[in-house]
């Protein structure tokens, strides 16, 4: 490797040094393919990338970049290795560092302050999200579209149901590390789906692990997508100052959030430049849940025993998940489901893409991106499936609320078929059996 | 990841085609790809073997195969039924060719207006193959859309020796629906166009209005629909009155995508894995064996065991061999040996012509192991040594038969296999 | 352009279409003097086309030569001020790297202050910050008002502006004799069109030659001997840039020892070899080896960076010993020795013949002033030099250029590839249109010159057949004058060219488009079948 080789994976820019201008990267990009006025990443990315220079800061030339959703599909498909996702989000940021974000794009960024707002006023808050004039007034005020997806604030934060119950926050005297799971459960699990989080503790403690709730924020890469990387960079700052010390005690840091557990591993060094020891470190010991428990099965260290779910369930792979670079391992645990027949969807992208879908400027690029995705989840939900599944909670959202199928975590759904081995005199079941 | 039968290293034309066939003969496949290549940048026929001279595709085979060293040398025995499993298999997914082995290679027009001979096309090319019989060529170019280039083409083709051509070659633009305002004009955009049946049908009429009075065979821009192309290539023929031909220029190729799309959805549906984006940056061994690869990871690697590995990175241009700056060749997954000529050998002076670059590629024995390499390697398509493919029209050929004896091989011998690795 | 005329009658026949040239055609023309300058090939496309696009401080010459640093020092003022347009204000560092002398960089500061150069010395986090990629061995670094020049507008705009005042300019004209007067006095000359083959006569009273390595060439014509002694100079283009400053080593001038970023790219140079035939400069692969490991000391890991191709110009270098004028005309202390202006008719008795040899292309107003000061003086036209009064012609007066203008402009208008022909370089077809209305006779490597063309990572491969349909569309219609060259032909001289360049380079991501550039011509396009259409290609 080359230091230049090396420069580019710490600055995704300088690896469009790379690109052979093949326009590979333009046949797959979903946002490219359904509007006019994304011209793609080859165009935004490495072309661009030509004439962005350190001169001349205060004279950003993108309009254009700031319509890539940051799927990453660009960066899969390049054979010569080019980060053009990467580098069009650090364009982007450019274009906020000169010109400004908008009060939208750092409310919907800020998800602690969404779930410190909303949590306690949940019922009241709920009622907005569901009543048409607030969501019109929301679109017309701020930007965020009607329809957008969003989803209900809880009662009541996972993180202090977990005070409440008198979770672990630290790690105990005497605990093995290797059987230990700090859990990063993100925002959206905290604020709005507290049950996945409940699920994946359920999940984590029957394989044996001793679950450590560690205190953390909001991993950042909302802000990081909407181009806010000092706002990321605090948020950043502050989880590896908590979960530096239980990646170095050798505790798997385990999320159910593909978008989280993907800042942990990469944006926080590459978006971020917070490229030291500690970063390293939680980098290193980060995990995507699904990730840990195909690791288990192949190590023929995961309790198997599922009850048999007999039903078709349609899965999207989200882009987070693929970013990983770990395959589909929920494919591989539903496959120990008896009698689950998990298909994958076979779609590019849901187009939620983070927070992009709930724009009102952006709302029908990501429902014409996801629509193929949607009418395939209808069809499924047609012939018979209840529910469909994707690790990624914006994802879910948008297929959720693109199709009125309910879309659910993998960990709820292996959660689930857990809980069927659990009651097999459940007559309801051994009905469906 | 658990373990498969076989992880096949590339997903171009060689690699899912070995996977695809691998997977069909039951064996667990897991195909790797760092990204998306040369499916995407050339024409979406199938170049079998047309060296200067050779009158079929069958006669160009044989003709290679007499160098000992030409990956011919090996697989010319296996070229007629890995061309007949190959077009089976693309008319099973909706991608139907037409010719074959014996079809007389034709002078098939290129973008730029001169000729290339050609046996085998897929259906959107098959009109070329039929003898013009007095039939003038009209060449179709849409307004605003960089990438045809008919005035240039047909004022070529008139000046060329065409035998047995077209009786009068004349050139149109035409104003297609709807496209003047738009910001990206690319064969991608127009293909999704087509892929619309109302803008599909208003556009196929504008270009109906445009022919002019005569009996014409139309040579249209490739972007003839990308996953509705049938019913654009049935609704062009009858808008026309006869089919149409599509003509491939600069990248990305939408004939070529079609195909892509095709065996990628067969390996799926064949119970095969691929994934993108997984370059291989790690190789595990045991004496002289693969144990298992490691592609890159946000921050770890994902370990994936095999017992046999099939190398389908490419040559040069599709990244599985990258040169240094010492003039170096190195294959980037095994680090195997690449034949090369001498760094100052390279290039001769004429960019048109051959280049003893052309032939570097990794050396193998008749069972397509890598010389001096790990004993459960193979190699198929473009990384193999020993072809000129650019010259000889031989790459899809040589791709698709070294995919085919490799599958051949590995999936027979798949139980043998994993008892010599446990062994 | 019109169509040059069988006979015409000059002033001054100014031969040779570089800077020097074209300066001293402005600067006669400004003067009220009836000038044509003919040029064998393309504008600029001789040396001054071919440097590595620096518009000198002069600190490179503080110790060398400290007369040419005083120059570049007062006509890089200049030029800020008269040609904005051509001029990229980059600013410079010089850097001392630890492979430099010590009492090189303590003389550094003393030595600017003399010849009026502003060096300011800036503290090592400063200069990391704004160019992080420079070696952090880098001991010492002093700012200096370097600057980016690009070659092909300055040009442009001196020929521009002359023709403002009444001059013209004709290019693939070649001198190929003279008339002499009874006197043995220039009389008129003989051009040749390369274009249509016609022969022209031009009556004139002076010719000048400004044709830079090829002084000797054309001195031969009017009947003079002038040894020039080109030194050729490579360059590589790093597909990027490496750094956003001019970068120069605090040591005497050497090989790999300056970087400067140019449009898109960042140029490294420059080797130094004599050479005896200006139009042999081929890149050897030992050059770029030398240039990229003399790089490394200031870019560590630039051994592994994209280089999009090599290229090298022919120095205007002259045997000092031959270009002695036998006598010393006063004011001679004011000439620098870095460029020379020769009397061939007091030296060969060759009245009205002049030579401009040397030089850099900063100081080509300069060397233009003094030679037409000569020149004039010898017509009896005692109008002063305005040239450094009155900004040239181009795009945006008052504005200088800077790295994102062209992709700014495309963007405000919405983006998008549809208007674009090459998609590196981000030029439009409106742009290549107007390049043609202005010049119709251009072949693809003319049109580069004027609109960066084929000059990014994939050099011309997916941009130099839709540049041909435009050429020939244009040809189907007769819009193109006489001797505007075969589109098919300019495609395979332009094909054959940025790919020769990349030869010398040929590894890693450059290797792989050179790759898939061989597989869209010679595979997809089958374009060898252009050379010869009367074979049957195709089949059997």
């Amino acid at each position: 490797m080359t230091f230049h080789d090396a420069a580019a994976r710490e600055f995704p820019p300088f690896s469009t040094d790379a690109c052979i201008k093949c326009t590979v990267c333009q046949t797959v990009c979903p946002v490219a393919r359904v509007t006019d006025a994304f011209p793609g990443p080859k165009y935004v990315g490495p072309q661009a990338q030509r004439f962005r220079g350190p001169t001349h800061a205060e004279a950003i030339p993108d309009h254009t970049v700031d319509l890539c959703s940051g799927c990453g599909i660009c960066t899969r498909a390049c054979p010569a290795g080019v980060l053009i996702a990467e580098t069009n989000n650090r364009a982007r940021a450019a274009i906020v560092t000169s010109r400004g974000a908008s009060i939208r794009n750092r409310l919907i960024s800020d998800t602690d302050l969404l779930a410190r707002l909303g949590v306690p006023l949940a019922p009241l808050a709920n009622l907005g999200l569901r009543n048409r004039l607030a969501r019109w007034m929301g679109e017309k005020v701020l930007g965020v579209h009607r329809r957008g997806p969003l989803a209900s604030f809880a009662r009541r934060t996972f993180a202090s149901t977990w005070k409440r119950r008198g979770g672990l926050t630290a790690l105990p005297a005497g605990a093995d590390p290797a059987r230990t799971v700090a859990y990063f459960h993100g925002c959206a699990v905290n604020g709005f789906e507290p049950g996945v989080g409940e699920d994946a503790v359920a999940v984590l403690e029957r394989n044996g692990f001793t679950v450590i709730v560690p205190r953390q924020e909001c991993c950042g890469l909302p802000f990081i997508s909407n181009g806010l990387y000092d706002h990321a960079r605090r948020k950043a700052q502050r989880n590896l100052a908590s979960l530096a010390a239980f990646a170095r005690a050798g505790v798997k840091i385990v999320g159910t959030s593909t978008s989280c557990t993907h800042a942990l591993k990469a944006e926080y060094r590459e978006m971020l430049d917070l490229d030291d020891a500690d970063a390293r470190a939680v980098a290193d010991a980060t995990w995507d849940i699904c990730e840990l428990l195909a690791n288990l099965n192949d190590r023929g260290e995961l309790d198997t025993r599922f009850g048999p779910m007999h039903e078709a369930l349609p899965y999207h792979p989200p882009c987070q998940l693929k970013s990983h670079g770990i395959g589909t391992p929920a494919m591989d645990l539903f496959g120990l489901v008896p009698g689950l027949h998990a298909v994958d969807q076979d779609h590019d992208c849901c187009g939620a893409a983070g927070t992009y879908g709930l724009k009102a400027e952006r709302w029908q690029i990501a429902q014409d991106v996801g629509a193929p995705l949607f009418a395939k989840v209808r069809a499924a939900a047609k012939a018979g499936a209840r529910q469909a599944a994707c690790d990624s909670e914006t994802c879910r959202w948008q297929i959720e609320q693109s199709t009125g199928v309910r879309t659910r975590h993998p960990i709820e759904i292996l959660a689930e078929a857990y809980r069927r081995a659990d009651a097999p005199a459940d007559p309801r079941w051994r009905r469906i059996v | 990841m658990a373990r498969a039968d076989v992880a096949v290293i590339g997903g171009g034309l060689a690699g899912l085609s070995c996977g695809v066939a691998l997977a069909e003969r039951g064996a667990s496949v897991f195909v790797a790809a760092k990204g998306m290549a040369a499916t995407h940048w050339t024409h979406g026929g199938l170049d079998v073997a047309a060296p200067s001279g050779a009158t079929t595709a069958r006669e160009g085979v044989a003709r290679l195969a007499k160098d000992r060293s030409h990956p011919f040398g090996r697989l010319a025995p296996v070229m007629p039924s890995a061309l007949d499993e190959h077009v089976t298999r693309l008319a099973d997914a909706g991608l139907p060719y037409v010719g074959g082995l014996d079809t007389p290679l034709k002078p098939i027009p290129t973008a730029i207006g001169t000729l290339r001979p050609a046996g085998t096309l897929p259906i959107g090319q098959a009109a070329l193959l039929e003898p013009w019989r007095g039939v003038g060529l009209l060449l179709v170019g849409f307004r605003r859309y960089r990438d045809a280039w008919p005035g240039l083409a047909a004022g070529n083709l008139r000046a060329r020796r065409w035998p047995d051509g077209p009786a009068r070659i004349e050139a149109i633009e035409v104003e297609l629906p709807e496209l003047a305002e738009l910001h990206n004009l690319n064969a991608l955009t127009l293909a999704r166009h087509f892929d619309d049946p109302t803008w599909r049908r208003r556009a196929l009429r504008a270009i109906a209005d445009a022919i002019p009075p005569g009996a014409w065979r139309l040579g249209v821009p490739a972007v003839l629909g990308l996953a509705d192309h049938r019913a654009a290539l049935d609704e062009a023929t009858a808008a026309f009155g006869a089919p149409p031909f599509e003509m491939v220029s600069v990248p990305p190729s939408v004939p070529g995508l079609r195909v892509y799309e095709a065996l990628r959805r067969r390996l799926v549906k064949a119970g095969g894995r691929l994934q993108w984006g997984f370059p291989v940056v790690e190789v595990e061994r045991d004496g002289d064996r693969i144990t298992a690869i490691h592609t890159e990871g946000a921050s770890r690697t994902l370990r994936i065991p095999a017992d046999a590995f099939v190398l389908a990175t490419g040559g040069i241009a599709g990244g599985g061999i990258r040169g240094a700056p010492d003039g170096t060749l190195i294959e980037r997954v095994f680090g195997l040996p690449v034949a090369a000529p001498p760094r100052d050998a390279w290039f001769g002076d004429d960019p048109l012509t051959a280049a003893p670059l052309d032939g570097a590629g990794i050396a193998t024995d008749d069972e397509l192991r890598p010389a001096d390499g790990p004993r459960n390697v193979r190699v198929i398509g473009s990384a193999l040594s020993g072809m000129r493919y650019l010259d000889e029209r031989c790459g899809d050929g040589v791709a698709i038969a070294s995919a085919h004896r490799v599958a051949a091989a590995l999936a027979g011998a798949g139980a043998s296999v994993r008892q010599e690795a446990s062994a | 352009m019109t169509r040059a005329p069988a006979r015409s009658e000059v002033d001054v026949l100014v031969v040779g279409g570089g800077a020097t040239g074209a300066g001293i055609l402005r600067d006669l023309a400004m003067r009220g003097i009836a000038a044509l300058l003919v040029e064998r090939g393309d504008f600029a496309s001789g040396t001054s086309g071919r440097y590595h696009g620096l518009l000198h401080s002069g600190g490179r010459y503080v110790e060398s030569d400290p007369l040419s640093a005083r120059h570049c020092a007062a006509e890089n003022a200049i030029l800020r001020r008269i040609a904005p347009a051509a001029l990229e204000l980059t600013g410079g560092y010089f850097v001392a790297t630890p492979d430099d002398p010590d009492d090189y960089l303590e003389r550094f500061p003393a030595a600017c202050a003399t010849a009026g150069i502003e060096a300011e010395p800036i503290p090592l986090a400063q200069l990391f910050a704004t160019e992080p990629l420079l070696n952090r061995r880098i001991r010492a670094a002093y700012r200096v008002p370097d600057a980016s020049l690009e070659p092909w507008e300055l040009v442009d705009a001196n020929l521009a502006s002359a023709r403002e005042h009444g001059a013209d300019a004709w290019r693939y004209h070649e001198l190929v004799g003279v008339e002499r007067d009874a006197a043995g006095a220039i009389a008129a000359a003989h051009l040749h069109d390369h274009h249509t083959g016609e022969r022209r006569t031009v009556a004139c009273r002076a010719i000048v030659s400004a044709a830079g390595a090829w002084a000797g060439e054309v001195a031969r014509v009017a009947g003079a001997q002038l040894t020039m002694s080109p030194g050729k100079g490579s360059m590589l283009v790093l597909s990027r840039r490496v750094t956003a400053s001019v970068v120069n080593r605090l040591a005497p001038p050497g090989d790999g020892d300056i970087i400067v970023p140019v449009h898109t790219v960042c140029i490294l140079g420059t080797t130094d070899i004599t050479i005896p035939d200006p139009d042999e400069v081929r890149v050897t692969r030992e050059e770029v080896d030398a240039l990229l490991v003399d790089g490394e000391r200031l870019v560590p890991g630039l051994g592994g960076a994209r280089v999009l191709r090599a290229y090298a110009g022919a120095r205007p270098l002259y045997d000092a010993a031959d270009v002695q004028d036998a006598e010393h005309h006063e004011g001679s202390r004011e000439i620098s020795r870095a460029h020379h202006v020769i009397d061939h008719g007091r030296r060969d008795g060759i009245g009205g013949f002049w030579s401009i040899v040397g030089g850099k292309l900063t100081t080509y107003r300069l060397m233009a002033a003094q030679t037409v000061d000569r020149v004039a003086a010898s017509l009896g036209v005692d109008a002063p030099c305005r040239t450094a009064d009155e900004e040239l012609p181009g795009p945006a007066r008052g504005a200088h250029y800077w790295l994102g203008d062209r992709f700014a402009a495309h963007e405000a208008t919405g983006g998008g590839d549809a208007e674009l022909v090459c998609e590196c370089e981000m030029v439009t077809r409106d742009r290549l249109a107007a390049a043609l209305d202005e010049r119709g006779d251009s072949s693809l490597d003319d049109l580069r010159r004027t609109t960066r063309l084929g000059m990014g990572p994939c050099q011309g491969a997916f941009c130099m057949v839709r540049a041909t349909s435009l050429l020939a569309a244009r040809h189907a219609t007769g819009e193109l004058p006489a001797g505007a060259p075969d589109p098919n032909h300019a495609l395979l001289e332009f094909l054959a060219e940025r790919t020769r360049g990349t030869h010398p380079i040929a590894w890693g991501d450059q290797l792989a488009e050179l790759a898939l550039t061989a597989g869209i011509f010679r595979g997809t396009l089958a374009v060898d079948g252009l050379r010869d259409p009367k074979a049957t290609d195709g089949a059997g």
